[in-house]
């Protein structure tokens, strides 16, 4: 029992000094970037202790990941040449071929957090690594290349379908990805993605997105008009009020729900549109009637007007809604006012 | 004839206890692998990235509530802020005597609404269903009473996100729990379930609802529950985690898919280990239709839970989990040792099976007959010695394996302090305490034919943390029993 406690003991131990070593790379690391990786003795120390452990590449990392932002262009520039100069940037792209996955990961994400635009090429193809974690990292690497190759590379992956969409959305729909997103959305090889493409344009939040989103609405599939009804609630551009509200007139209850959810997020108050939020009340649909009643809420006056009539239709469902919306105000206003 | 009858059980029960460390060992070894590469991989997982993304798939939080007035209005609110970008809180009263539904009313100004409910379970019925005018992310269920898990499946009827979590009122999340349990639904869409750790609050200091400071307390009946949880979590549902043969996650923690969950019928109200009965099920539901699935264990992402301090409570629940395996292993006996579900069929279950569900019987036959032989005379002192003194040291060893995997990977108990603690009630654990849980499981057999089925959530005399979460009164020991962790 001794010995085995003494073994437990030792680890801790180890554990304990190990944090300040860490505690220690980091000061050092984080010095290393604010001066541009200083004289060429730290930068070959950097580089050596970076390149032979992976606690040294994780306390890199969380540099990098917390403090990039923080320093000066031509600091980071600085950084960035030296690296290359010290044969680090070499070494992390032999990496992305490691037989461990978590040191394909660690080289990929190390390259992205240096925002190198030359490791764009080599981390492509990591974006259909077999392994899961490793892809993932690829992902984010890439994502934080942000250059027009790296907009390309997430698209092209979004094409091949290697990961969710979902998690290729989150990194490429940004302001800087917008310009490839709008070139893509029009080359025919990625059509069966252009719902995907509308979503992350709405996401980016650029204005140009507005008319390619309006291109899919009328036409898409019910997917690509689901998608475009959350892109445009998103983006919450009162202009495209009219575009949106037309789609409450459509075939499938996802594509009117969405497109009601959206005039809520527009808070979209003219005449048209609340009356086809007022007659959505009466909707087959559950969610339809549930979500143009929030949207009336948000239009204001005339939407709570919509509502107050509301309470006298023929229609049992619409008078509910109606009914439950307003009480729901109702208290919003007593808790405010208390 | 009686000695060499004696002999041969004697001989089958060394043959037993030889085969069931070979299993430890396995899986200790299986889980040090798992928390190594866990370990490796853990410095390019990007969990910034899902906490902050409104794309990151929503979760609902399903709090089934029985008489929580003290503490439901705090832990609703713990759990409306959790840290994650998009969720929903469903509290389902389940016909609660005290003023929980009140104190839930008056606190986020509930309103009555009509909702029809997106899928069919059966459950006891529904009498109202409230939402709030103050959270939107809120959604409380009324209904009566019908137990935990009839309460959950009302809850999954009105859930509206495609993952959703259970969590007990009196449970408290790590702040980034949600974030990393999520984690693997996303890299791995085929993900229907996915089990956390669950780690003792005892002796611990809360800041709110948040744990500040991990500490051991002093009572060794906790701290031996500490060290059975960390070789259970990090060292056992490891390693089954990783040859895909994952039979338990706790009902304290864990994240399913909604619709496979609903699929699959949702939970069994009739038995009393829901949580272990639904994932066995799972199992058998996706292998029978040839789905593509996993059922995994992430040892990152942490709840706390309080444990008995006492014997009679501790007594209490390890009979009820016991109940609750044996409920499980029987219902879907038909899986075991049947290739066609594959290493749950082939191994968890057999395993679960011999070394656990009628592991106290044998072992108390073991004590008995081992007893008898050394009365007798038919087996030398030394030989008994030797094989007590073997069987003490190995269990040691899987102890200390299991405060080894801690300390290498998560190091929650800082202090020295704490460390000693623990490896103390490694070593105490193995004098009493083994024995009596060994009574207390084998008991649960007499107690599952003589119990009368009703629809029961357990009991559990709660004793408070070192700073409760703000409950409106602390707990006492004089306290009305409620129901069971």
């Amino acid at each position: 029992m001794v010995l085995l406690t003494v073994v437990v003991a030792l680890k801790k131990a180890t554990r304990n000094r190990a944090e300040c070593v860490a505690r220690e790379r980091r000061r050092r690391f984080s010095a290393s970037l604010a001066s541009g990786a200083g004289d060429e003795a730290e930068l070959a120390a950097l580089v050596a202790d970076v390149t032979s452990s992976r606690l040294a590449q994780d306390v890199l990392l969380g540099v990098l990941a917390h403090e990039w932002l923080d320093v000066r262009l031509r600091d980071r520039h600085r950084f960035q040449d030296a690296l290359r100069r010290g044969g680090l940037v070499d070494e992390l792209v032999r990496r992305l071929a490691a037989a461990d996955p978590a040191d394909r990961g660690r080289a990929a994400l190390l390259l992205g957090h240096l925002r190198l635009p030359e490791a764009v090429a080599p981390l492509e193809p990591l974006l259909d690594d077999a392994d899961g974690d490793v892809r993932h990292a690829a992902v984010r690497a890439v994502g934080l290349v942000a250059t027009e190759d790296a907009a390309w590379a997430l698209v092209r992956a979004l094409q091949r379908g290697s990961l969710p969409p979902e998690r290729i959305l989150e990194h490429v729909s940004q302001r800087w990805a917008v310009d490839a997103l709008l070139a893509a959305y029009h080359i025919v090889e990625f059509a069966h993605v252009r719902a995907v493409l509308a979503e992350a344009l709405g996401l980016a939040g650029d204005p140009r997105a507005g008319a390619a989103l309006a291109g899919i609405l009328p036409f898409g599939s019910e997917e690509e008009r689901v998608r475009c009804c959350r892109a445009l609630g998103r983006a919450a551009d009162p202009a495209m009020a009219p575009l949106v509200a037309a789609a409450l007139q459509d075939d499938a209850w996802p594509v009117r729900a969405q497109a009601a959810r959206a005039l809520g997020a527009m808070r979209a108050d003219d005449r048209a549109t609340v009356g086809r939020l007022a007659a959505g009340l009466s909707d087959p649909a559950w969610w339809v009637r549930a979500n143009c009643a929030e949207a009336l809420l948000a239009a204001g006056s005339d939407g709570r007007a919509a509502l107050e009539a509301a309470l006298a239709s023929d229609d049992r469902f619409a008078r509910e809604r109606a009914r439950e919306a307003l009480e729901l105000e109702r208290v919003r206003d007593e808790v405010r006012a208390a | 004839m009686t000695r060499s009858a004696l002999e041969v059980f004697n001989a089958f029960m060394l043959g037993y206890f030889f085969l069931l460390n070979a299993v430890y060992t396995l899986l200790v070894v299986l889980g040090w692998r798992g928390i190594k590469d866990y370990v490796k991989r853990r410095g390019m997982i990007d969990y910034k990235t899902i906490a902050g993304s409104e794309l990151t798939t929503p979760i609902s939080i399903i709090v089934p509530a029985y008489d929580e007035e003290p503490v439901i209005v705090e832990s609703v609110r713990a759990m409306l802020r959790a840290q994650y970008p998009r969720l929903e809180v469903v509290v389902v009263n389940d016909g609660s005597r005290d003023g929980t539904l009140q104190a839930l009313i008056d606190a986020y100004s509930l309103i009555a609404v009509e909702r029809v409910p997106r899928a069919k379970l059966p459950t006891w019925p529904v009498r109202q269903v409230y939402v709030s005018a103050i959270e939107p992310d809120l959604l409380v269920i009324d209904k009566e009473n019908g137990g935990k898990a009839d309460s959950i499946n009302a809850g999954l009827c009105f859930a509206r996100y495609p993952l959703f979590c259970t969590v007990d009122s009196d449970t408290l999340i790590d702040d980034d729990a949600l974030v990393r349990l999520v984690r693997p639904f996303q890299v791995h869409p085929e993900t229907v379930a996915c089990g956390g750790v669950v780690r003792i609050v005892n002796g611990s200091t809360l800041e709110g609802a948040h744990v500040a400071e991990v500490q051991t307390p002093r009572n060794p009946l906790v701290n031996i529950q500490i060290v059975e949880y960390l070789r259970a979590f990090l060292a056992g549902r490891v390693g089954w985690s990783r040859i895909g043969a994952l039979l338990i996650i706790s009902g304290a923690f864990g994240l399913f898919r909604r619709q496979t969950v609903i699929d699959a019928g949702g939970y069994d109200a009739t038995t009393v280990g829901e949580d272990a009965e639904l994932v066995v099920r799972l199992h058998r539901h996706c292998r029978e239709r040839g789905e593509d699935y996993r059922v995994v264990f992430v040892a990152d992402p942490v709840c706390w839970t309080e444990a008995p301090s006492s014997v009679r409570v501790l007594a209490r629940q390890r009979n009820r989990w016991h109940r609750g395996l044996i409920e499980t292993l029987w219902r879907h006996r038909r899986m075991i040792g049947r290739r066609r579900y594959g290493a749950i069929g082939m191994f968890a279950m057999p395993y679960f099976v011999v070394f656990e569900a009628l592991g106290p019987l044998i072992e108390l036959a073991g004590y008995v007959a081992f007893g008898v032989a050394i009365g007798f005379g038919w087996v030398s002192t030394t030989v008994a010695l030797a094989f007590i003194g073997l069987a003490f040291l190995y269990g040691l060893l899987l102890s200390f394996g299991a405060l080894l995997i801690e300390e290498h990977a998560f190091r929650r108990y800082r202090s020295w302090r704490c460390m000693l603690r623990l490896a103390l009630a490694a070593v105490v654990e193995n004098i009493g305490y083994r024995q009596l849980s060994t009574l207390v499981r084998a008991r649960a057999f007499l107690t599952m034919t003589s119990r009368r089925k009703k629809r029961e959530w357990g009991e559990m005399q709660r004793r408070g943390y070192a700073q409760a979460a703000a409950p409106a009164s602390k707990p006492t020991a004089d306290e009305p029993l409620r129901r069971a962790a």
